[in-house]
């Protein structure tokens, strides 16, 4: 074991750098499109950093997870909610007026 | 330390850190090559972790990658591309044959 | 036994070596249809050959067909994700270009 501790070492430190890096990254990230694949990138990276201190079992819930849950319901967020702020912004009214239609409505 | 390990250390170092760069900057859709390459890289890397540790249970790790990372790239460019057609269909009053 | 260690190293300095090339490709290569290029090393050379680097060592057996699933795996998928990621890069550029059309002078479709 003490053979490869070195080895093991060093891809716990340059997996612990790359999270740090990728996780900065998608914190500073605005467009949500954008965060889903940082988001991967940082999955793929906690995969390796629990590899690295041997945690098979939490990289493999991390690979599930992190890889190709998290995007697919961010994306699918995203799009659904385009799609309804595009029917909104479709109607010639906008949402105040649309408030006053409802308040003139409901004073009726 | 053997070479399997070394190789792993290598691969991590050098290979996975472009990929991330790639993943941080730009257009949505050119993240997408480097979390392709990303997940090539990580399987590479595990394999290698696998056998420089003696740890054979380690190769499912690897195997689940080298299915969940394609689905998950080729579920970002359906996604992607549905939200880039979209605005086209709606734009051409839903073109005959889609 | 000596002959299988040597031809294990060779083979896997050939696959991180086809790796490597790859990830200097993608941080070198400018512009998105240049840099899908760099998928094809990896996935085709780089990994299979390090699968078969870990093959050659194990020998002949279970670990060896589970490792040779793997190369097959990532060997085919690779093309296919490269298919795909052309074609949302070139969508999207179409898009782009139509947005910009459209803000220009609204085409009759």
């Amino acid at each position: 074991m003490s053979g490869t501790s070195g080895g093991v070492d060093w891809l716990v430190a340059v997996a612990l750098v790359l999270v740090t890096v990728t996780a900065t990254c998608a914190a500073l990230t605005r467009d949500p499109v954008r965060q889903a694949a940082v988001l991967s990138a940082l999955g793929l990276c906690l995969a390796l950093l629990f590899v690295a201190v041997q945690a098979p079992d939490v990289a493999l819930s991390q690979l599930a997870v992190g890889s190709a849950l998290t995007p697919l319901l961010i994306l699918l967020t995203v799009r659904k909610a385009r799609r309804t702020a595009r029917g909104d912004g479709a109607r010639p009214d906008r949402s105040p007026g649309n408030g006053d239609a409802r308040r003139e409505r409901e004073g009726e | 330390m053997n070479a399997w390990l070394l190789a792993a250390c290598g691969l991590l170092t050098a290979g996975m850190p472009p990929c991330v760069w790639r993943a941080c900057r730009g257009a949505p859709d050119q993240r997408l090559t480097g979390i392709a390459l990303g997940g090539t890289v990580a399987t590479a890397v595990f394999l290698l972790t696998a056998r420089g540790l003696d740890r054979t249970s380690y190769v499912d790790l690897a195997l689940v990658l080298a299915v969940l990372s394609p689905t998950g790239t080729l579920v970002f460019c359906r996604c992607l591309a549905g939200g880039a057609r979209q605005p086209r269909r709606t734009g051409a009053e839903r073109a005959p044959g889609r | 036994m000596d002959v299988r260690d040597a031809s294990a190293l060779i083979l896997l300095a050939g696959g991180t070596a086809a790796l490597l090339l790859s990830a200097l490709a993608l941080l070198v290569l400018p512009g998105p249809y240049q840099r899908l290029h760099a998928l094809a090393p990896a996935t085709v050379l780089g990994v299979p050959l390090v699968c078969l680097a870990l093959a050659v060592d194990a020998g002949p057996g279970r670990a060896a067909v589970k490792l040779l699933v793997v190369a097959a795996l990532v060997a085919v998928s690779g093309p296919v994700v490269t298919i795909a990621i052309g074609r949302t890069v070139h969508e999207e550029r179409a898009a782009a270009t139509d947005r910009a059309a459209s803000t220009g002078q609204e085409p009759p479709a």
